[in-house]
């Protein structure tokens, strides 16, 4: 039997990432709470059994242990599932927030894929518990390749606390790759297919693929929808934004979360804030109810995030 | 209506730490104008935890100043030694036990719940505060995180963490009695404030603890229990901690709320009206004026017992110098 080759995973490579990271920084700790096989942690714990904590099933407890860690000036990197983590630990994270220390929190199985589990563990509201935390940074890597530029960014350069929401299993066949040289820059996206007729914001493996594919869709009717992987969530570059955004009218935004609270809430609040909307059209997508059961196709049919049925509904809005 | 707000400043409560009386009687008078000044600055903020506050006195000026004390050029080492509430509302306490210490300063101490002034509830940015509270629960994992850390980077001090009682009924407490005992990090120190009081009512009445002893040994700690207001009593169990290695430590604490203050001590209140009425907010001005006569009272009777000199007092609303032989007449 083949054994299945998981370089390309978003969890591995994270945390073949945090291995090389741990190297060099002694401050870095991980702590657990008995998910580690989900994001192959296995491997830290043996390499630098010292530094990793298993802290059993107590999500609030350890969420609470790593700030008392911070606050001695450790980095400690706290791993779960984003639908336990962020949700019940959520006054934890907040309360270590509120100390100014910094800590990076593992979102595994953000999104609504894999559908298997049902909607206890698709975790759909993250971004929104997280993001009224003033200094909380959310990021959802797009690949592999962007899992360890944001680890190593959110580890070296950024001051804030990290979420770093994960997709868990393989990436989608014949998934899109970054453009050539890519190099992750915090607060702004990259285009990974270019278009005039109007932008789509999303991000992660499941909707940039849906949203390519909705691209190859609409060029059958000569319709050129550009699409940007923005895997910052809730910080964007003022600049970068305007640049993007200025000769568009038309605006997407494809979440992997639910539809309220998500990155096109926060992407439209910025631009009315910050005072450069111009008469765009906004419109946003992503599941309104509780996520469904089911194999991915079935799932993404169900909440119409299909790419078929997301081609239909972009087309009505470039028509109107 | 007499408008005063006594309060004993640092300078002043500098010179009892040299008196040459015995450490017990020390921390008796320490507490004392702690009280009173917690008093004053719950009364000048017009809110704050009184009832908590008044019953962890005496297990914070005991820790503070003799147990474990942390001094101002400490408060960046890595081997201090570590101490905070994860009660958190007993803030004006540690607030004025900080003060009296040098750590925080008088323009700060006057300034509790106002804009740049002290939190009501601990902030790391105030100078000797450890950790930040929330919902109750969190402090015995936080101080966990500490453990680990000092195990981790081999470097000295203690860590003691105080709760409440009532926070006993926080699912988080024990996880995290759990995991101490498992982890073995078995430096920490935990004291409840066992007051009996949650907000206004008993714990046995919200929600009993039972047998809290023979509960929080079962997790595999070592447990103590014992009066929190006796001196003598606390120095003993902090002496048997330092005996024992092999399991995390916790004291029982049995103390009064509002503890002090004849009317503001839980066993009568609720005796007589069977709702506590001091957790929260400042008394009246009646009720503050009959609370701070009753403390001036008793440290007059405290110093003049050793014929010790007492201390000068200021008026916090105009900053005026009083003798408190002279100038404070006793209600």
């Amino acid at each position: 039997m083949k054994i299945l080759d998981k370089n390309n995973w978003v969890t591995y490579s994270f945390t073949d990432c945090l291995i090389e990271e741990a190297k060099k920084n002694k401050n870095i700790v991980v702590i657990d709470a008995d998910l580690s096989d989900d994001v192959n942690l296995k491997k830290f714990s043996n390499k630098y059994p010292k530094r990793f904590i298993q802290n059993g099933i107590a999500e609030q407890d350890m969420v609470s242990m790593a700030g008392g860690l911070a606050l001695t000036g450790l980095l400690p990197v706290v791993n779960s599932f984003a639908s336990f983590l962020t949700a019940r630990a959520n006054e934890q994270i907040y309360n270590n927030s509120t100390e100014n220390t910094k800590i990076i929190y593992m979102c595994l199985y953000a999104g609504i894929l894999p559908a298997g589990a049902g909607k206890s563990h698709q975790s759909l509201r993250d971004i929104s518990l997280l993001s009224s935390i003033p200094n909380m940074r959310i990021f959802h890597p797009y690949n592999h390749i962007e899992a360890k530029q944001i680890l190593k960014y959110c580890i070296n350069n950024e001051k804030n606390n990290c979420a770093i929401r994960l997709s868990i299993g393989p990436p989608p066949i014949n998934a899109l790759s970054l453009p050539k040289k890519y190099k992750f820059k915090n607060g702004e996206g990259s285009i990974m297919a270019d278009g005039s007729d109007g932008i789509i914001f999303t991000y992660g493996q499941t909707m940039v693929n849906q949203a390519y594919k909705v691209h190859k869709k609409l060029l059958e009717d000569r319709i050129k929808l550009k699409v940007i992987n923005m895997p910052c969530i809730n910080y964007f570059n003022l600049k970068w934004l305007k640049k993007n955004i200025n000769k568009t009218k038309h605006l997407f935004f494809l979440d992997d979360h639910n539809i309220n609270g998500g990155i096109g809430d926060l992407i439209t609040s910025f631009i009315s804030n910050n005072n450069f909307f111009n008469n765009h059209n906004f419109k946003k997508f992503g599941p309104d109810e509780f996520p469904a059961c089911g194999a991915p196709e079935e799932v993404l049919k169900y909440h119409k995030l299909d790419h078929l049925n997301l081609a239909l509904k972009i087309k009505k809005e470039l028509l109107i | 209506m007499d408008s005063r707000i006594l309060f004993v400043v640092f300078k002043e409560i500098k010179k009892i730490e040299n008196f040459k009386i015995g450490k017990y009687y020390k921390a008796e008078l320490l507490a004392l104008i702690n009280r009173l000044n917690t008093l004053a600055i719950i009364k000048k903020a017009g809110s704050g935890h009184i009832g908590t506050s008044f019953s962890a006195m005496d297990i914070f000026v005991w820790i503070k100043f003799f147990q474990f004390r942390t001094n101002k050029n400490d408060l960046n080492k890595q081997s201090r030694n570590i101490f905070f509430s994860s009660k958190g509302h007993d803030a004006p306490a540690l607030y004025c036990v900080l003060y009296s210490l040098g750590i925080i300063n008088f323009n700060k101490i006057i300034k509790l719940r106002k804009i740049n002034g002290l939190d009501g509830h601990p902030d790391v940015t105030i100078p000797g505060i450890e950790a930040n509270t929330g919902s109750l629960g969190m402090g015995l994992s936080k101080a966990k995180g500490i453990v680990w850390s000092k195990k981790y980077f081999k470097t000295k001090g203690k860590v003691v963490v105080i709760t409440g009682d009532g926070e006993f009924q926080e699912g988080q407490i024990y996880e995290s009695l759990q995991t101490i005992s498992h982890q073995k990090l078995n430096d920490i120190i935990v004291i409840i404030d066992h007051n009996k009081i949650q907000s206004s009512q008993f714990v046995k009445k919200i929600i009993d603890l039972k047998n809290l002893k023979t509960k929080i040994k079962s997790f595999g700690w070592h447990v103590e229990r014992c009066d929190g207001h006796n001196f003598r009593r606390l120095n003993k169990v902090f002496n048997n901690f330092s005996k024992i290695k092999n399991k995390p430590k916790l004291l029982i604490a049995d103390t009064v709320k509002g503890k002090g203050v004849s009317f503001m001590e839980h066993p009568g209140v609720m005796k007589k009206q069977k709702i506590y009425t001091w957790h929260a907010g400042a008394p009246n001005d009646q009720d503050f004026i009959k609370a701070q006569s009753e403390l001036i009272k008793k440290i007059k009777i405290k110093f003049n017992k050793r014929s010790l000199s007492l201390p000068k007092i200021i008026n916090i609303n105009n900053k005026k110098k009083l003798n408190l032989n002279s100038d404070i007449e006793i209600h």
